[in-house]
Formats: C-alpha cells, sequence, structure tokens
C-alpha cells in the first residue's frame, strides 16, 4: 500500500527527528524548520499527535511538570524513521525528475534560440 | 499581558471525560504557552473551531464504536426475532427498529475509521451528520413507501408524507452519496492519487453505493453484519512498530530493506498480485451486476428477469473469490500481529461460505428450499467469523475464544449468511476500492519484523 504522509505529519515527525519534544516544542520546530510554511494550532497538533501515535510512528515518552505545566514528551520511533525516510526518498525522486526535465527544456529552448540568433 | 487560563479550560468542555482526564492538562499547557507567545489573552476564533471539532470526534472513538455497533447488532436481531415469533408486528415498529441499527452502524463504522486513523475529525463530522441525515431519509422514505401503498391500495389519493417519496428517496441518496464520498475521500487521501481525480473518483463511488449501502443497511440483518464487522475492526489492534528510538535507523537496516529478496521486495510483489486480483474481482463484479439486472433482455440463458437475478448472482459469489484472495495478500504484506494461517484460515472458509451460496442458488433458492449447501455455507462463514475475531481481539485468551465462539453461533444461528446476497452486490466497489489501494508505489515504510520473524530469525 503506497501510504504517503500528510504535509503536518511530515513536518511533526520531522522535528522530532534526534530529539524528545513536548507539544509546544513541536509547534515551535515544525513553524521554523518549515519557514513558517507550517504552522499548526494547537488542538490540531494533538489531533495529529494522537493519530501518529496510534500508527505507531511516535510514541509518548513520559509526561513532566515544567513552571507548573505540565509537558508530555514525543519520540520518533523506528517505524516512524522508516516512514519519514520513505517519503523523503520519494520527494528527493520526484524532484530529481523535475529538475531534470527543466535542464532538458532549458537546454532545448537555449538551442533554439542560438539557431534563430 | 496575563493570560485568562479560564477561557482555554472552557474549550476542553468539547472534549469526552476520559480524554481530559488523560490529555486535558498537557493540551492545557500547550494552548496557554502558545497564547503566551502570542501575546493573546483569550483563545482565537479558529482555536476554538479545532477544539469544537476535536472535541466532538474524540467522543467518537473505540468505546462508541463497540457500544454503537452492539445496539445495531441488537436492533436488528430484535427486529428478525420479531418479526418471525410476532406475525403481527407492524411495519413502522419494525422500519423504527430498522432505523436505529442502521444509524448506529452507521456511526459505529465512523468512529471506527477514525479510531484507525483512515478518516479525520473534520471529514468524520461531516460524514456523520449527512449519513444520519440520509439514515433518516431512508427510513422515511420506507414509511412514505408503505402509506402511500396504502392508500392507493384503498383507492384514495395518496397525500402529506405518502406523496413526498420521490424527494425523500432523492434527498436520502445525495446525503448518502455525500457521506460515503466523504469516507471513501478520506481512505483515498493515503494513496498516491492527485486531489482532482481523487475526489472525482470518491464522488462516484459515492453516488453510486449510496443507495446499495441504503439498501444493505435497511435489508434485515444487514445492518448487523455490517455492525459487526466494524465491531471487530473497533477492537482490532493498531499499533504498529512502537519501538521508540530517537536516533536515526542504522545503515545496515536501510540495505537490507533495499536488497532484493528482502520484505520490502516481498511486499511489494505481494501487492502487485493483490492488485491484479482486485481488478479481476471488480470486472467480474461489474460483470454479475449487469447480468443480474439485465441478463434478461440479452442472454439466452436467462429465461426471465428472476432467472437472470439468481445467474448474476452466482456470478458477483465468484467474483468475490479473488477479492478475499487480494484482501489476504494485502494483509500479509502489511506488518503482521497475528500468524499467516489466522488470516488464510478464515479466508478460506468465506470463500467456502460463497461456495454454499452458489450452489444452493443454482439448487434451491429459486424454490426456497434450504439445501445442505446452504447449511455448509452458513456454518463455514459462522466459524469463519469466529476465527477472524478469536487471534484479533485485545482480550485475554479465554476471552477472545468465547467472544470468538459466541459470534461466530450468533452468525450461523441467525441466517446471517442471507446478508451477504446483499452485501455482494458491493463486490465491484469493495473490489475497486482495493486495487486502488494496493497499488504498487515507491513509498512503502519499512514494517517492523513480528514476534514470529523475530522469533525465527533469532
Amino acid at each position: 500500500m503506497s501510504a504517503t504522509l500528510s504535509p503536518p505529519s511530515f513536518w511533526i515527525l520531522t522535528a522530532l527527528v534526534g530529539a524528545r519534544r513536548h507539544g509546544y516544542e513541536i509547534l515551535s520546530e515544525t513553524t521554523h524548520a518549515s519557514a513558517g510554511r507550517m504552522s499548526l494550532k494547537v488542538t490540531t497538533l494533538y489531533s495529529a499527535l494522537e493519530r501518529l501515535e496510534r500508527e505507531g510512528l511516535i510514541a509518548a515518552d513520559g509526561d513532566e511538570i515544567v513552571n507548573g505545566r505540565a509537558r508530555r514528551y514525543y519520540v520518533l520511533t523506528d517505524h516512524g524513521t522508516a516512514a519519514l525516510t520513505a517519503q523523503v526518498d520519494a520527494l528527493e525522486a520526484d524532484a530529481r525528475i523535475a529538475r531534470a526535465r527543466l535542464a532538458a527544456a532549458r537546454q532545448s529552448f537555449a538551442f533554439g534560440a542560438a539557431r534563430f540568433a | 499581558m496575563s493570560v485568562n487560563e479560564r477561557s482555554f479550560q472552557r474549550l476542553l468542555r468539547w472534549y469526552p471525560r476520559r480524554w481530559r482526564r488523560d490529555h486535558g492538562r498537557i493540551l492545557l499547557s500547550t494552548l496557554l504557552d502558545a497564547a503566551e507567545h502570542d501575546g493573546r489573552e483569550t483563545p482565537t476564533g479558529a482555536e476554538r473551531i479545532a477544539a469544537a471539532v476535536h472535541g466532538t470526534a474524540a467522543r467518537l472513538g473505540r468505546r462508541f464504536a463497540v457500544v454503537a455497533s452492539a445496539i445495531a447488532v441488537l436492533c436488528a436481531v430484535a427486529g428478525g426475532v420479531l418479526w418471525v415469533l410476532a406475525s403481527g408486528i407492524t411495519g413502522w415498529t419494525l422500519t423504527a427498529l430498522t432505523g436505529v441499527s442502521a444509524v448506529s452502524a452507521a456511526l459505529a463504522l465512523l468512529a471506527a475509521l477514525r479510531t484507525r486513523g483512515l478518516i479525520g475529525d473534520g471529514c468524520t463530522l461531516i460524514a456523520a451528520v449527512a449519513g444520519v441525515v440520509a439514515l433518516v431519509l431512508n427510513s422515511l422514505t420506507a414509511v412514505s413507501w408503505i402509506l402511500g401503498f396504502d392508500e392507493a391500495d384503498a383507492g384514495i389519493p395518496v397525500t402529506g408524507i405518502a406523496a413526498l417519496w420521490l424527494p425523500l428517496a432523492i434527498g436520502a441518496w445525495i446525503a448518502g452519496a455525500i457521506a460515503i464520498g466523504i469516507i471513501v475521500d478520506g481512505v483515498f487521501r493515503g494513496t498516491r492519487l492527485q486531489p482532482v481525480p481523487r475526489i472525482a473518483l470518491s464522488a462516484l463511488v459515492g453516488v453510486i453505493s449510496a443507495p446499495l449501502s441504503g439498501l444493505t443497511l435497511f435489508a434485515p440483518y444487514g445492518s448487523a453484519i455490517a455492525a459487526m464487522g466494524v465491531s471487530v475492526i473497533a477492537v482490532l489492534p493498531q499499533k504498529r512498530g512502537a519501538t521508540a528510538i530517537p536516533a536515526p535507523r542504522p545503515v545496515e537496516r536501510q540495505v537490507m530493506e533495499r536488497s532484493p529478496g528482502s520484505h520490502a521486495g516481498t511486499r511489494r510483489r505481494l501487492l502487485s498480485t493483490a492488485c491484479l486480483l482486485a481488478w479481476i474481482a471488480t470486472a467480474a463484479g461489474i460483470l454479475g451486476v449487469v447480468y443480474a439486472f439485465t441478463g434478461s433482455q440479452w442472454s439466452a440463458g436467462a429465461t426471465d428477469t428472476t432467472v437472470a437475478m439468481g445467474q448474476g448472482m452466482t456470478i458477483l459469489f465468484l467474483s468475490a473469490v479473488p477479492l478475499i484472495a487480494a484482501i489476504g495478500l494485502v494483509l500479509t504484506a502489511r506488518p503482521r500481529h497475528v500468524g499467516r494461517l489466522h488470516i488464510w484460515g478464515p479466508l478460506t472458509l468465506f470463500v467456502a461460505a460463497l461456495g454454499g451460496l452458489f450452489f444452493w442458488y443454482i439448487d434451491g433458492a429459486s424454490s426456497g428450499d434450504v439445501t445442505p449447501a446452504f447449511f455448509v455455507g452458513t456454518a463455514a462463514f459462522g466459524a469463519g467469523i469466529g476465527w477472524w475475531i478469536i487471534p484479533r481481539v485485545r482480550l485475554p485468551r479465554t476471552s477472545a475464544r468465547m467472544l470468538g465462539a459466541f459470534a461466530g453461533l450468533i452468525v450461523a444461528a441467525s441466517g446471517l449468511l442471507f446478508a451477504v446476497i446483499m452485501l455482494s452486490f458491493a463486490v465491484p466497489i469493495l473490489a475497486f476500492i482495493v486495487a486502488i489501494r494496493s497499488l504498487p508505489g515507491r513509498a512503502i515504510p519499512a514494517a517492523p519484523p513480528s514476534v514470529t520473524d523475530a522469533t525465527a530469525d533469532a
């Protein structure tokens, strides 16, 4: 089954690569890493976190109280890492194809322009 | 500027108590963090709407799916038993029981799909509203038909709700198509289909399958069998690969997964075969439906519409065999929680049940006689349902065996195999969905090895 990650899931998993983070950190990290293109609402984030946890792509890694506020930390699972890796490979493959076609189009345009010059 | 914590706490009221107990403090803290960062005192409009959607949808969880399924089964069985035991039961009572059963089954299905992550919260709520509207209009259509029939029979003019049969039926069709379209679109979102063809396909499936689904859910035991299926889906284990590691995947494993003959390669081959079988089932299923409804006009073997319907049904039973095989291959290709025996064993029994129906339709269905082939099919169907449930429910072993055995007995004793006859019209649609879902893709996440595999490897 060729399952792909939705943009929020992609950026949440990306935010968790190599780091254990709580909800607000994930929000900040997704906004920062995507240069503002992915701005999640808090409730949307928790809806996505629940779904990703159910699918085994992330796992809760303990609750802590910091400055009187409850934090739940999440980490990437091996299955989440595999899913993100597969998605990145697919995106890179798509980008390679598009880049090659653009380069070919530019070359033929330059060749045509040279003939008419 | 200080944050008004009480206004954020009010957002939590949308959520069920159990959810608030487990996650409420965490969500509230994050909401307060975000508000402090933005310099806000109160929630934004978007936050209020998102909390309403997410909180309401959170009520449609696994527990809801199981309870609603049980209500659907009980209402359907009660209607069936009353129909047999109390010959004086009115069409109204039966319509009410069937309606409650159908609505419960539909809501249970949505809750199960949401719980398994196949559709999002917003889609769940919209589909729930559209689905309930469709089923209520469907019930009113049935009532309108009963009243109109009685009035026409008595030779009096058809008035009031009895005269609204057609608009009610069209309204039910439109609402049903919206509900099913949203569900199918949600399921297809996990595939490589682009938005425009995905939405077009979902709309097409919704328009075609809405009347068939209405017929299925309002058929005797149709909603019961659907609800039983939903309850099984709801209690199936769903966590995959829950081993938490913060570090990237080891290089050795990447090489293993890409090498020929690896798990990923095997899964791709299984899915390709499943895809081919599902397309065969789709084509054969379409042929069966077309033959059932038009065969009397062009087939020499179909002497009248009843014979054509019977022959079309036998084609549909046969077309379900490659569909079942395709489903088996898809399940085999996925990360496994149960052994292959527990996938293929029940599926083989389902094929045997279809065989029973096939021979019953050839021998005695037209005369209404129940032949030994039908009894064999019923027993195989009950045994298959029981076997499917036992290794998959997250219950202690004894409880799981009891649940499976009881479910199998109920299925066999109540003649639920009759519902399969109505469901067989859904074969081409189901086969089409399986074919699309099993299209070989390039981005298949690697499956963690099952306990059995790990033991075998060791």
